[in-house]
């Protein structure tokens, strides 16, 4: 994964779109009120370049937001609109990646630094489709 | 890295702190109890569970996890955790189990850094542990958020008033 300054942000997908990131186990902690949140270290990335996948391309390609997680067990997953990442200055830019199967295909990348406060505003924005160790519902 | 913040909490006495080791940039002021050639070495699990008291068992139990992360643990190529980062966040979690304030919750980071978080629904707190340029050497972080006050702040931990990061901490007793 490298860093891509000059990429331009990708207008075919839209601000509705969403972006789903798998989420490691350790990324998901108590609130010590009897809940739990997700840590921004869920959006931490090396290099500025942060792996997502365009959930409306997923559907295209026949898919569905559970085979992200195909071959990733205990793994949780989060969602979080393209708007939310445009909002904070990132650029949200298509990048299929044929290794990694049809899946591949709706690979893209939010582009950008990722300060504390960039982290907390995709934290905020985002929503758990499945929490770490979960069942996946598929279908 | 500097401890001296962290020592006027007054949640952690200075005999703690001076536990606390001090690693490289941005302000390299040595407090620690680790040679040069220690932190240059990389630090087995044997050799790394020799240095943590027996008497603080949460501490073994929640970084003994985190010596075992494979590179691309998080399936994004993230990095195994820096020995060094292990170090560091083992002298504050023992100095953190000694003081008033309720251990955090240990979260690795893709970087191969530690992220020490205290959490409620609303505020967060986080001492990120960061490597950074050459062997031994690490950033330390401070992030504060509260959604209902709207106070969000970042701040290198070399440069925070203790004030400001009693303040923020008193929240987590």
């Amino acid at each position: 994964m490298t860093e891509r300054p000059a990429t331009p942000d990708d207008p075919e997908i839209t601000a509705a779109a969403q972006l789903l990131r798998r989420i490691h186990p350790t990324w998901i902690v108590p609130d010590h009120q009897g809940g739990r949140k997700l840590s921004r270290q869920a959006y931490q990335d090396q290099k500025s370049a942060m792996s997502v996948f365009v959930e409306e391309r997923l559907e295209e390609l026949g898919l569905s937001a559970a085979d992200v997680l195909t071959d990733f067990d205990g793994y949780g997953l989060a969602a979080f609109p393209a708007s939310a990442a445009r909002s904070c200055g990132l650029r949200v830019v298509s990048d299929p990646n044929e290794a990694d199967g049809l899946r591949g295909r709706a690979h893209a990348l939010v582009v950008g630094k990722k300060t504390g406060s960039v982290q907390k505003a995709l934290v905020s924005a985002s929503t758990i489709r499945v929490w770490p160790g979960e069942a996946v519902s598929r279908g | 890295m500097t401890a001296t913040a962290l020592a006027s909490s007054r949640m952690l006495s200075e005999q703690d702190i001076s536990r606390v080791p001090s690693y490289g940039t941005p302000s390299p002021r040595s407090l620690g109890t680790l040679s040069d050639r220690e932190i240059q070495r990389p630090v087995s699990e044997a050799s790394f569970m020799s240095r943590v008291p027996a008497t603080y068992p949460d501490v073994r139990g929640q970084l003994q996890p985190f010596l075992n992360l494979a590179p691309n643990w998080d399936s994004y190529g993230g990095r195994p955790i820096d020995p060094t980062i292990i170090d560091v966040a083992q002298y504050l979690l023992v100095s953190i189990s000694e003081s008033e304030l309720e251990l955090p919750s240990l979260v690795p980071t893709s970087l191969g850094g530690l992220s020490l978080e205290w959490h409620r629904p609303t505020v967060e707190f986080a001492i990120e542990l960061e490597p950074e340029g050459g062997i031994g050497q690490l950033r330390a972080v401070v992030f504060f958020s509260d959604d209902v006050s709207g106070e969000q702040w970042e701040e290198d931990l070399s440069q925070l008033e203790p004030a400001q990061l009693q303040r923020a901490l008193s929240q987590f007793h």
